[in-house]
C-alpha cells in the first residue's frame, strides 16, 4: 500500500462553511464522483492541479487555502 | 461502494468462479494427459455462462446505480483503471510466457490453448484485483 501523500486539505471545513455543502454537491460542481471527494478529504487521493483549482474556485478561495503541504 | 468498484468485483468473482470451475473439471484430464478436443464444449459453456452473468449483473448494477452508471470516469477512476490494466498486462505477459514454455515439454495444442486461457484468466483476475485495491486503499 502506498503511503498517503503529505498533503492535507480543508475541504471538510470549507464545505461546512459554505452552508454544509454535501460531498455530492461539490462532486457535481467539479465533475467528479462523490467517492473521489471522499478519497480526497480522507487524504487517500491527491487531486490533479486542475481539480485542485476547480475545488478552490467552488469555495471562492485560493488553492493554498484548500491544500497544504505537511512535512 | 461505487458503481465501477462493484463492476470490478463482479468481474473478479465471475471470472474466478466460472474459469475456476472450468479448470477444476479439466484438471483430471490434464493430469492424465488425456485431454480431448471435446473440451471445447466445456470452454464454450464457460464463455456463454460468463457472458450471461456479466450482462445480467451489469444491467442490474446500472439500474440500481442510476446516473452514476452513465457518468464518465473522473481522474481518480481513470488512474485506478490504468493501474489495474498495467498490472493485468504484466501478469498476462508473464503467464503467457509460462504457457509458451509448455511447448518445450511437448504439450499438445489443446493443452497449450488452455494454458493461454489460464494466462488470460490470471491477467483479468490481477487487473480486477488491482482495481478493487485501488478503490479500497486509494491510489
Amino acid at each position: 500500500m502506498a503511503s498517503p501523500p503529505p498533503i492535507r486539505n480543508q475541504i471538510r471545513r470549507l464545505r461546512f462553511d459554505h452552508g454544509e455543502m454535501t460531498q455530492q454537491a461539490l462532486a457535481d460542481a467539479i465533475g467528479m464522483t462523490r467517492q473521489t471527494i471522499v478519497a480526497i478529504e480522507a487524504g487517500k487521493y491527491s487531486p490533479s492541479l486542475e481539480a485542485a483549482f476547480r475545488i478552490s474556485r467552488v469555495f471562492g478561495v485560493g488553492v493554498e487555502d484548500v491544500f497544504g503541504w505537511e512535512g | 461502494m461505487s458503481f465501477r468498484e462493484k463492476t470490478a468485483w463482479v468481474s473478479l468473482l465471475a471470472t474466478t468462479g466460472v474459469w475456476g470451475l472450468y479448470f477444476w473439471r479439466l484438471w483430471p484430464d490434464l493430469q492424465d494427459r488425456s485431454l480431448q478436443p471435446g473440451s471445447v464444449g466445456l470452454f464454450i459453456g464457460g464463455v456463454v455462462i460468463l457472458t450471461v452473468i456479466q450482462i445480467i449483473v451489469a444491467i442490474a448494477l446500472a439500474l440500481a446505480s442510476g446516473k452514476a452508471a452513465d457518468a464518465p470516469m473522473d481522474e481518480r477512476e481513470q488512474l485506478i483503471d490504468l493501474n489495474g490494466s498495467r498490472a493485468g498486462f504484466y501478469a498476462l505477459n508473464a503467464a503467457c510466457f509460462c504457457a509458451s514454455a509448455l511447448w518445450l515439454i511437448g504439450a499438445s495444442p489443446v493443452v497449450m490453448a488452455n494454458a493461454i486461457l489460464a494466462a488470460m484468466v490470471v491477467g483479468e483476475v490481477i487487473r480486477s484485483g488491482f482495481v478493487i485495491v485501488g478503490y479500497r486503499r486509494g491510489v
